[in-house]
């Protein structure tokens, strides 16, 4: 069983939007109506993505603000005349937590329209504020509809039917180290965690003998043996992290994706990736 | 790149995940080299490099590695954890007041998401550090974070906010007087809290300009001190480098970031392209008479896809070179077999650095 809501996060440069475009390909193969979102960097998911039953949505904190607000109020005039002046602009962006309630708040709105939701999330830090918010405006507003609207936000965040976090990371010391930390933390604050996924991973690509032979060989330094020492000691990374993570998160389910060749990085890709990543048994071990 | 050498304080740069924190010790390794009293303050460094320059916890002062080296390297690991409730412990001397911010309700709610104080404690310490005769090279390696920006941008936005009079305004909704230019206010007073009475209660909005009219008294004196470190940050003294990687997210973020100190008017120097993967030079061929047939084979077929990646990484280097433009440099930093996870590692790179044939 998928989760509603799928948050995948990890340390910046770990291939947080590759993994979240797999998720939504294979979801949205498997005929759910699927939303896959990124609140990073406007034009983060390329276009072709887009299909019949898989949608891209770059999120705006300004944007999803005015519409929060229009919502509520019920007049788009009316905002217009009191929330497009400078004062009140610079009010809204220097408001501690807004822009991410105004994120948060337009992910829950957005629930009932699809049958899975992805969000390509910020980098770690960044990730914990925007779950953790509707929980502190719950706290800190005392009544009105911010209030309850707030607990709703934070009660399906923390609803681990619903909501869940697939967490990325690389077969390199800091993306570990960050990802267990992050786990540690979101434990710790009752979110849970579909997954854990295992960017770039290289296969071993000596057998045995040659390895044996390559051990043996004087002259390993020379240039010309650059990209084969390269290779291994990636695979060697990959075995490394592998098996730590497999440690530290032996409840969790473990994806991997291998590391990518290929000059473009594109649909095809992606589509390979995605027919991949819930099945990792089908790979070696 | 040889221009780095020439300055008093190294500013690195760049989005998360590129290696800047490596790039940054590596730096000041290399200027120990060269027979300066170096200096990196480091923002959490992995467990393992950090234990290799000496960094176990956080300390108030820079801690010396034991290096033979012409010069001197310090290190410096700042508390990122540092939040609001020590910049009001440190600048607001009235106990009352400092009473009044700690308690209100909301700033307990709301204080770790107020934005940059991250960046604030780097900006304080780097200026407290640069006023020092100790040290005649500082790098400092800035907060990681996705926008790259925060760092210059959060503390403005900061003031921005708890300066202008919209909060004053809020504050005393009905000592409000008419000023030019605030007229479409006045006149939307009544409807403007009516419809954050109907959001959150009027209360929650009396609530939160209170606690922002108390931390701006804090960013009065904040605001002073900025400005300062601003001036330092513009002058002859001081270079940013931006650390990247080739690839496109990094590279994309690091030129936006580039045109973005340049409108500024910050003293940048260059681009430091970190885990570039070489251009296989000699043919593997080469390696034929002195392997088995089988590891030959293997050597051949790495040896071509990693032709490719040398080639896209080539091809965004040239990129790069292409939207930023002359007068700066850009230095590619070949990617290692090993982690850079001690001392030895940093050495290793520190040989990857032009002119570095000591």
């Amino acid at each position: 069983m998928t989760p509603k809501l799928v948050f995948v996060t990890g340390k910046g440069g770990v291939g947080k939007t590759t993994v979240s475009l797999a998720l939504a390909l294979k979801g949205a193969r498997e005929g759910a109506k699927v939303l896959c979102l990124s609140i990073q960097a406007p034009n983060s998911l390329p276009p072709y993505f887009q299909k019949s039953n898989l949608s891209l949505l770059d999120l705006e904190p300004k944007q999803s603000f005015e519409e929060y607000v229009v919502s509520q109020i019920r007049s788009r005039t009316l905002y217009r005349a009191l929330f497009e002046h400078q004062l009140v602009q610079n009010f809204i962006e220097g408001t501690p937590g807004l822009s991410d309630l105004m994120i948060i708040g337009k992910i829950y709105s957005l629930q009932d329209q699809y049958d899975q939701i992805i969000v390509d999330a910020p980098a770690t830090g960044h990730s914990l504020s925007l779950l953790k918010i509707a929980g502190i405006v719950s706290r800190a507003v005392r009544v009105g509809p911010l209030r309850s609207q707030a607990e709703a936000i934070d009660r399906l965040l923390h609803d681990p039917k619903k909501t869940s976090l697939v967490l990325v990371t690389l077969p390199e010391e800091l993306p570990f180290q960050e990802a267990c930390d992050l786990s540690d933390e979101l434990r710790k604050l009752g979110y849970s965690i579909a997954a854990v996924c295992l960017n770039q991973t290289v296969l071993p690509p000596l057998d045995s003998e040659e390895k044996k032979e390559w051990d043996l060989l004087g002259q390993k330094e020379e240039a010309v043996f650059y990209p084969l020492r390269l290779e291994i000691a990636r695979a060697e990374r990959s075995t490394l992290y592998r098996k730590e993570l497999k440690r530290q998160f032996s409840k969790i389910p473990l994806l991997e994706l291998p590391f990518s060749y290929s000059q473009e990085f594109g649909l095809e890709e992606v589509e390979k990736f995605s027919e991949k990543i819930w099945n990792p048994s089908g790979k070696k071990d | 790149m040889e221009s780095v050498w020439q300055k008093r304080l190294i500013i690195c740069c760049g989005s998360g995940g590129v290696g800047k924190t490596t790039l940054a010790a590596t730096l000041a390794l290399e200027a120990a080299h060269r027979g300066k009293k170096a200096i990196v303050l480091t923002i959490d460094p992995a467990k393992r490099l950090a234990s290799a320059l000496g960094l176990r916890s956080f300390l108030k002062e820079p801690k010396q590695v034991p290096l033979r080296s012409a010069g001197t390297l310090h290190a410096m690991m700042l508390d990122t954890k540092q939040t609001f409730d020590h910049l009001i412990e440190k600048y607001i001397s009235s106990p009352v007041k400092r009473k009044s911010i700690l308690e209100n309700r909301l700033y307990q709610q709301m204080s770790s998401l107020i934005a940059g104080s991250q960046e604030y404690m780097a900006i304080e310490k780097l200026y407290e550090l640069a006023e020092s005769s100790d040290f005649d090279f500082l790098v400092l390696d800035t907060p990681p974070s996705q926008h790259a920006l925060d760092f210059l941008e959060a503390p403005q936005r900061m003031i921005r906010i708890t300066s202008n009079s919209l909060l004053e305004w809020f504050l005393k909704p009905g000592l409000w007087t008419g000023k030019i230019g605030f007229g479409f206010l006045k006149k939307g007073t009544d409807r403007l809290l009516a419809v954050f009475d109907q959001l959150a209660g009027f209360s929650f909005l009396h609530e939160l300009s209170e606690m922002l009219g108390l931390i701006a008294g804090l960013f009065g004196g904040f605001q002073k001190r900025a400005q300062v470190v601003y001036d330092l940050l513009r002058s002859d003294s001081v270079g940013f480098l931006l650390v990247t990687t080739p690839h496109r997210e990094a590279l994309k973020d690091s030129l936006q970031f580039y045109r973005k100190l340049e409108k500024l008017q910050f003293p940048f120097l260059g681009f430091l392209i970190n885990r570039v993967i070489r251009s296989c030079g000699p043919s593997p061929m080469l390696a034929k008479a002195t392997l088995s047939p089988g590891l030959f084979k293997k050597l051949q077929e790495v040896s071509s896809r990693y032709q490719l990646l040398a080639e896209r990484d080539e091809e965004a280097v040239r990129w790069l070179k292409k939207e930023a433009g002359r007068g700066v440099f850009y230095q590619s930093i070949p990617l290692s077999s090993e982690e850079v996870t001690n001392l030895d590692g940093l050495e290793r790179l520190t040989q990857l650095l032009p002119g570095a044939g000591r």
